[in-house]
């Protein structure tokens, strides 16, 4: 390799790299003695700060009704953006939380009953017991369709993340069914799946 | 290509943070319902938008349409923007995406034109004779391909930061680095031919 070539290559590295790291406010190094070096990075000054002065004669006018045409289009478009007051993730978790002290209030009714004691026979639940159960479980559920459903639809008619409402709202009928299965006769948790009519048919 | 003098006093642009902050406050008057905001925004910022799609499109009635989609997208993900970065750089990168599918769609784009660089200039006299006449940007504009022509109008057109620039052009900041490094070599070789 020739010195010129050699040269010309240590150059080329030399301002490749100061373009990627940034230069230096004073040349050094390989810079400092080389002329052309100094030479090549005048002109990038020369030439950036020309490119910025020169943009402005570059820019075309904007058509007159540009943004008359645009606000139309946007206006007739879509409906106003808003900042969604109660986040989704706030309905979720009241969806959560009704869920959970339904589960603890059907729990409790049934504890508070006193505890039978070792020498009396298990105590059985009694057909007033199961329906006032069933209807305890109904008026939860119904509740939870009415009020918490609506509102959280509501929420999130806009939100992308309906998706994920409708999931936790399938989670929701799970927990419930599986908390009648669980809790109540067979032939009562069946009543409830069917709907809340049938429960009162 | 003949670099003027002038030039390399190199005044800087007005800094942008008032604008920043006037955007905040016109971006939250619009997310309150106060649809007067958006207006502002639109007049306010389309002239750039318009202007940045033209130099990407070429085409007067296409720069118009996707500027016009580029707001529309705005408004309805307005809540969405992070308004702790720069509303004129969410913008166009609005702006960009939206003329790249806008063009996939109605397959004008090639992608490939992104890439790979214009038309060599051969030293022809007619060429150099039009060269005294080009302003330095229609020289880019020529010569550079759409990308390093693109990253440049946003370094020095629109006084984009480095960070603001890479996003917007889907890039890593070491790559416009690199684009707008080769894309002004390119640029000097006009100026001192070899």
């Amino acid at each position: 390799m020739s010195s010129t070539a050699k040269k010309r290559f240590i150059c080329r590295v030399v301002r490749l790299k100061l373009a990627l790291v940034g230069e230096a406010a004073e040349p050094t190094g390989h810079v400092k003695n080389c002329p052309d070096c100094q030479a090549y990075f005048h002109t990038d000054i020369l030439l950036e700060n020309t490119l910025r002065h020169s943009a402005p004669a570059e820019k075309q006018p904007v058509p007159a009704d540009l943004a008359a045409t645009i606000l139309r289009a946007v206006h007739q478009s879509t409906p106003p953006p808003r900042r969604s007051h109660v986040p989704a993730w706030t309905a979720l978790a009241g969806a959560t939380a009704v869920v959970a002290l339904s589960f603890f209030a059907t729990n409790r009714s049934v504890s508070m009953r006193p505890a039978p004691s070792q020498n009396q026979p298990p105590a059985e639940l009694r057909p007033a017991d199961i329906a006032k159960l069933v209807t305890n479980v109904d008026q939860l559920r119904l509740r939870l369709l009415n009020t918490v459903e609506p509102a959280a639809e509501k929420f999130t008619t806009e939100n992308p993340l309906t998706q994920e409402l409708q999931s936790a709202r399938a989670d929701a009928r799970s927990a419930l069914g599986f908390i009648a299965l669980n809790f109540l006769p067979a032939d009562s948790a069946r009543r409830l799946e069917s709907g809340p009519d049938s429960t009162h048919g | 290509m003949r670099l003027p003098p002038q030039a390399a006093t190199g005044d800087p642009l007005p800094a942008p943070s008032a604008e920043l902050s006037d955007d905040a406050r016109l971006i939250a008057d619009c997310l309150d319902g106060r649809m007067h905001a958006f207006d502002e925004i639109v007049h306010r910022h389309s002239p750039r938008v318009f202007n940045y799609l033209l130099h990407m499109t070429r085409h007067r009635q296409d720069a118009e349409d996707v500027t016009q989609q580029t707001f529309i997208k705005a408004y309805t993900h307005l809540a969405r923007f992070d308004r702790s970065r720069s509303f004129i750089a969410w913008l166009l990168t609005i702006a960009r995406r939206t003329a790249l599918n806008h063009f996939r769609a109605a397959k004008h784009f090639d992608s490939v034109a992104e890439e790979t660089a214009a038309v060599e200039a051969p030293p022809d006299q007619s060429l150099e004779k039009r060269d005294q006449f080009d302003t330095l940007w229609q020289q880019a504009r020529r010569i550079l391909s759409q990308r390093e022509f693109d990253i440049l109008w946003l370094r020095y057109a629109e006084d984009m930061s480095l960070e603001d620039t890479a996003r917007i052009a889907g890039l890593t900041q070491t790559h416009t680095k690199i684009i707008a490094y080769r894309a002004r070599q390119r640029l000097i070789k006009l100026s001192t031919p070899l």
